[in-house]
């Protein structure tokens, strides 16, 4: 064992997360201690900021932190079950059609958000849906669409074939197939799926932004960028903020880490 | 199937309207919505905006997969040694990626204020005086770079550590019987057993990098001036602050066109590297 590889690494790896360190002690200093010396350890802890955010009169953390709960669970709920029905449906199918869905499921994969969400607001307008957690859960599914069916068709390879067959022969029809056979063997799949599109769907800016209102809807990252906006900027609550709104997914992540980079690669086709 | 029916309505439709729109003039406000022909295209052959940001866009994409991939094969080969201290550090170095870009946004926004960190540790070294490392239209685009890259390197590193993992140990005994040094192992075993994760890496790189918003907002908010507005930004701006929403789509529709064949050139140039190997 060198030594010198382990210094070097440890050394790289506290610059790299360096920023990491700086937001969360920041977070519990006054905003005195932070201008002078934002890399110190503070000099008397105050959960202050912590307490301010959760107290504000227009109530936006806590507001926020509800949505983002609401539209990330009910995201995550239906990109499960429409992605892994459409990857078992994909078993079916014949090879030119399952590759003519596949084309289309990867423009949807490689597809910056940006371009098409003007149209995405005239189609959520035109069902009333615009400005609404349902329309901005749908927009979410179908976009994590193509990710959650990747994910769900790599594992599916791992079902032998024979197992599937012998369960239509035994009399069992789709659904019973779907629930019996294909779910367990999908559960480490659809661990990665949760982790991941509820990481993703989470840390969303630009798409709530636009499709929940720019001036009413608000979730976390909404929440955060609003707070910025209003006044001018106490660092100490900005960083509380953060610290808060950043605390779920880490904690997901650290539990779950083995399916999120399982997932990743899963999904990138390997 | 009913996920294909949603994807095919928020997804593909958005896409084909897009095209279409492009073709018209259309105001949200007065819903206005007039054939204008190739009228977009023509006015964005002289738009200085459009240009600036494109150019932003490829510089920042051009240095984000160089870098990211460089420093996350560095971190990987580094990294991969079955220790405690390591498998703890290759757990901490993922969760830049994990952060929401506008939080990461506005942590280096922060960092990199007239008096924040950075500007404090280089004054005290004496190394630079006071640069506005967001303020100044020079320095704002290697700041935005800095937090793309952060998160991007983290992606890479995981990635290419779980590559290297697969690479059988015989392999490596083989070569170091062989006696070669550590640069011939590097260009010989490690390079080409780690092109599917270049594959991934780069992508992923392109795909951020295209779709840049929220890290420069948080940053710039665009600016100096128009000095770091991404294409991103050019469109909602068009779009809904200044509610030209078919001339906003012609910018989309060129923007689809130039990501969607960067990828794919880059997904089948790299993903061939994966076969001849």
């Amino acid at each position: 064992m060198s030594y010198k590889r382990i210094i070097i690494s440890v050394l790289l790896s506290m610059i790299f997360l360096f920023p990491l360190y700086m937001i969360f002690i920041n977070s519990f200093k006054f905003e005195l201690d932070i201008i002078n010396n934002p890399a110190a350890l503070p000099d008397i802890y105050t959960f202050k900021n912590y307490l301010n955010i959760f107290s504000r009169s227009d109530q936006l953390f806590t507001k926020s932190l509800l949505n983002s709960v609401l539209f990330t669970s009910l995201s995550i709920i239906f990109v499960l079950i429409l992605s892994s029905t459409l990857a078992f449906s994909m078993y079916f199918l014949s090879n030119r059609v399952q590759n003519i869905i596949f084309i289309f499921l990867l423009l949807g994969l490689i597809l910056p958000t940006p371009i098409i969400l003007i149209p995405v607001f005239t189609i959520l307008k035109f069902f009333k849906l615009n400005n609404t957690v349902v329309g901005l859960v749908l927009f979410f599914s179908a976009y994590y669409l193509p990710f959650g069916t990747l994910v769900f068709k790599g594992f599916l390879k791992n079902v032998p074939k024979e197992m599937i067959e012998a369960s239509f022969i035994d009399g069992a029809n789709f659904y019973i197939c779907y629930y019996k056979i294909v779910l367990p063997v999908m559960k480490p799949a659809a661990a990665s799926i949760i982790i991941i599109t509820g990481t993703w769907v989470w840390n969303d800016f630009l798409n709530p932004l636009i499709l929940l209102g720019p001036l009413q809807g608000t979730t976390v990252t909404v929440g955060l960028y609003r707070m910025v906006g209003q006044y001018s900027v106490n660092f100490g609550e900005l960083f509380a903020f953060m610290v808060l709104i950043s605390l779920p997914v880490i904690i997901a992540y650290l539990f779950l880490q083995k399916y999120f980079i399982e997932g990743l690669m899963a999904g990138s086709g390997k | 199937m009913p996920g294909l029916i949603l994807f095919g309505l928020l997804i593909m439709l958005p896409i084909l309207l897009t095209i279409v729109y492009s073709f018209f003039k259309i105001s949200f406000l007065t819903n206005q919505f007039d054939y204008v022909g190739f009228k977009n295209f023509l006015k964005l052959l002289h738009k200085k905006d459009f240009y600036n940001s494109l150019q932003i866009v490829l510089t920042l994409t051009i240095i984000a997969v160089i870098f990211s991939n460089l420093i996350g094969i560095i971190f990987a080969k580094l990294f991969n040694k079955n220790n405690k201290i390591f498998i703890v550090l290759r757990v901490l170095i993922f969760t830049p990626f994990i952060l929401s870009p506008i939080v990461v946004g506005y942590t280096f926004s922060s960092i990199l204020t007239d008096k924040g960190i950075l500007n404090q540790f280089l004054n005290f070294f004496s190394i630079t005086h006071d640069i506005s490392w967001l303020g100044d239209s020079k320095y704002a685009l290697i700041s935005i770079s800095i937090a793309l890259c952060w998160q991007l390197v983290a992606f890479c590193t995981v990635i290419y550590l779980a590559c290297l993992k697969n690479i059988p140990s015989e392999l490596e005994d083989a070569v170091n019987i062989d006696g070669a040094n550590n640069i011939q192992k590097f260009r010989y075993l490690d390079w080409p057993l780690l092109a599917p994760a270049l594959t991934i890496n780069t992508v992923v790189i392109l795909i951020s990098s295209f779709k840049l918003y929220d890290r420069v907002l948080a940053l710039t908010g665009g600016g100096p001036g128009r000095s770091t507005e991404t294409i991103s930004m050019l469109i909602i701006r068009t779009a809904f602050n200044e509610n030209r929403v078919g001339f906003a789509s012609s910018m989309s529709l060129i923007l689809l066109i130039l990501s969607g064949i960067t990828t794919f050139v880059a997904l089948i140039y790299l993903g061939k590297r994966e076969v001849t190997i």
